[in-house]
């Protein structure tokens, strides 16, 4: 019996159920295998085409979504264009139509306004994959990161996650949480009040802003970059301020009962959320989130493109 | 007696003004000349109209509503909105006119005094600040002399509680009305929908209701101070009602008004980020609109307005944090009402009718002989499916086109014209 997605698009973790993540993830061992065996490719999207489109700048996600894409054999298109489309004078939905006529299957999109994918995907045809929306959600960092959790700790269920920095403006933290939850895990978000949004307790998570208590807490601690340039205005008042509150150095892991897995989606500013000896240490499984990206891309793909056909 | 002829006969209306004698009778109603003529039974007319027992009110006035013409009438132009505002049960709409920010708010003032048309009777709103940008007096008295009848700052904060204080000395000294639209600026941020649970959900960010209710507490702590009355125009959280009723308890000469939409839609739905649901004030919580209701039961809150605010197509299909703030919404006020089953007719009376005409200051109209025939005939009770092919504004931007809602404007009469009808 093929196993189905119960959705047509990934726009975020919340849209998702626990049958979706366990299906994903079992996926995304079959092309772990795979990525470590001498042939890295499979046909499995030929003649299947990909339009990566970024309205807001990226790297890693960007390479390692086209990664992906052509271990499946897909053909891919990128556009990428930074700023709004607004400012371009060409509607999103213009922009999005226009790549279509040129016969594309799928659309990868990421863009700063949330939502934006939500929107995308009432007007066109085809299944749209959400690289990131605004403040909204990140499904494919939530699913690598959980992914890599389950195989570093051999679950996740159970498990204590906490997710340190800017949850006020971050994707991740949000897309982490309905994740982990789904996977029976506990959440704990920690940083600086001022980037706490007010109402995140509403979503089942505990709140910490000492850090120190936060690690002492968990299993897991998946450490958000600091994006100031997400920031309108000063939320705390200086990268060095940051760093003496929430930054994470060896002396302060040393200190703990127990230490915790440490996690970053990257790009890391080194010395401010974490400094080198922790990101480079033992407890750090950050390159192995890089690698399961690409597994769990490759599987978020390939179930999707089943439901092209299933149509 | 009986051999009179009407110009008009609406048979088997039942009377909804509290004001009048005759409230809760089921009668028939003669105009002539414009106006009403008498209250009574068989009376007989050139035209009739059969009521059958739908409620009667004075003439529905809306205190504000938004017109992006002249500038943007591709958008909304006065004769639509008129238009659309008589099929909403309105006689009379006060209008925000002009593509914002309009350099010269006076000649917009003007130019709404001199429209003419066979729907809606039109009143212009000045801009209370220049440019309406929260920072600078604007020509006040100039504006009143061209025909304002009361100003507003639109959806922008004002920039400080100086500016305030300064605008209501200065409306104060000739008793111009001033609708203060709350909102600290600096609480109120980037936020584009209610700050709670459902904007954490969807990432949005949050315009916290402190942000209106600390502007509500030095609008109403500022008015005390300088012992003037003050009108808080379109509030959204249940905070507010609460200030305003602590002030009226007290005897202070607060009034307030609220947004059709608030009463009928909250936060919940936000998850399709539907653009037509990006509105300013924003939907707040079930339990601020739950609130609001109470206020206008208990007289906290004496008007509903609709904040009509249409936008075209190129301002709303766009993704959310790009999309304009608002909704065409006067044809869909009564269907807002009407989810508040609480709401009696009496109520739809005060406030669509006399409220608002009491906080512009005009004369009330009342059911009974000698007074104009400004009249709207309703049903609270009515069900209906709002839809595009009902609409006469020019804009497309309605959030209940396609949901099942109560509540109707059944005949709107202007001078004993008929100038709507929704039947």
């Amino acid at each position: 019996m093929n196993r189905l997605l119960s959705t047509r698009h990934l726009l975020g973790i919340r849209e998702l159920n626990r049958e979706d993540l366990d299906l994903i993830f079992e996926t995304a061992d079959n092309f772990k295998n795979l990525l470590n065996s001498k042939i890295k490719k499979v046909p499995s999207l030929r003649d299947t085409t990909i339009a990566n489109i970024f309205f807001e700048n990226s790297t890693r996600t960007k390479v390692s979504f086209e990664l992906a894409e052509k271990r499946l054999s897909a053909d891919v298109v990128n556009f990428s264009t930074s700023g709004s489309s607004v400012s371009k004078g060409e509607t999103l939905i213009d922009t999005v139509k226009n790549i279509l006529s040129m016969k594309v299957d799928m659309v990868v999109m990421r863009h700063p306004v949330p939502g934006a994918c939500v929107f995308l995907a009432k007007h066109i045809e085809v299944p749209v994959i959400n690289a990131g929306d605004g403040t909204r959600e990140h499904p494919t960092q939530a699913l690598l990161d959980a992914y890599s959790i389950r195989e570093r700790l051999g679950g996740v269920a159970g498990k204590k996650v906490v997710i340190i920095g800017d949850i006020l403006h971050s994707r991740v933290a949000l897309s982490n949480i309905f994740c982990l939850q789904k996977l029976g895990a506990e959440v704990m978000v920690c940083g600086p009040a001022t980037l706490l949004p007010r109402h995140i307790a509403s979503l089942g998570v505990h709140v910490e802003t000492d850090v120190r208590k936060a690690l002492e807490w968990a299993d897991v601690a998946n450490v958000l970059r600091i994006q100031l340039e997400r920031q309108d205005i000063r939320y705390f008042p200086s990268l060095r301020e940051y760093t003496l509150n929430f930054g994470i150095n060896k002396s302060l892991l040393d200190g703990l009962n127990k230490k915790p897995v440490i996690m970053h989606p990257g790009p890391i500013n080194r010395g401010v959320e974490l400094s080198s000896d922790v990101a480079d240490g033992s407890e750090a499984i950050i390159l192995d989130q890089v690698e399961n990206g690409v597994a769990v891309r490759m599987a978020v793909l390939f179930l999707l493109s089943q439901k092209i056909d299933n149509n | 007696m009986s051999n009179l002829r009407f110009d008009l006969v609406i048979k088997n209306a039942q009377i909804a003004d509290p004001l009048s004698p005759h409230v809760h009778q089921t009668l028939d109603l003669g105009i002539a000349d414009g106006r009403i003529a008498r209250l009574g039974n068989s009376l007989e007319g050139t035209e009739y109209i059969d009521a059958e027992g739908a409620w009667l009110s004075p003439g529905w006035v809306d205190l504000y509503a938004v017109c992006p013409d002249p500038g943007e009438e591709w958008t909304e132009d006065l004769t639509h909105l008129a238009n659309a505002a008589a099929h909403g049960g309105f006689t009379d709409v006060c209008v925000l006119g002009g593509k914002q920010p309009h350099s010269d708010q006076t000649s917009v003032v003007r130019y709404i005094r001199d429209f003419r048309g066979a729907h809606s009777r039109l009143h212009p709103l000045g801009s209370s600040t220049l440019g309406l940008a929260g920072k600078d007096l604007d020509v006040l008295f100039d504006m009143q002399q061209n025909g304002a009848v009361a100003f507003t700052n639109g959806n922008t904060p004002l920039h400080d509680h100086g500016m305030m204080m300064r605008l209501m000395q200065y409306a104060g000294q000739r008793n111009l009305v001033l609708y203060q639209f709350c909102l600290d600026n600096g609480l109120a941020g980037t936020g584009t929908v209610h700050e709670g649970p459902n904007a954490t959900l969807l990432g949005l960010k949050g315009i916290p209701s402190i942000a209106e209710e600390v502007a509500v507490a030095a609008c109403i702590r500022i008015a005390e101070y300088l012992n003037l009355p003050v009108h808080i125009s379109r509030i959204s959280c249940a905070e507010s009602v609460a200030l305003i009723r602590e002030a009226r308890v007290q005897g202070l000469p607060v009034s307030a008004d609220v947004a059709a939409l608030n009463l009928r839609l909250d936060d919940s739905m936000l998850e399709t980020f539907d653009t037509n649901l990006k509105l300013m004030p924003p939907l707040r919580a079930a339990m601020d609109k739950q609130a609001l209701i109470e206020g206008l039961l208990d007289g906290t809150i004496a008007a509903v307005v609709s904040n009509h605010q249409p936008r075209n197509q190129e301002q709303k299909l766009v993704e959310w944090d790009y999309a304009s703030f608002g909704a065409n919404t006067l044809q869909v006020v009564a269907a807002c009402l009407g989810a508040s089953a609480e709401l009696k007719p009496e109520h739809w009376v005060q406030l669509l009718a006399h409220g608002p005409r009491k906080i512009l200051g005009w004369e009330q109209v009342i059911i009974e002989p000698g007074m104009p025939a400004d009249l709207t005939l309703f049903d609270p009770a009515a069900t209906l499916m709002p839809s595009p092919s009902q609409n006469k504004s020019k804009s497309m931007n309605n959030p209940l086109w396609g949901m099942p809602c109560t509540g109707t404007s059944l005949l709107t009469i202007k001078e004993g014209r008929i100038i709507a009808q929704n039947r």
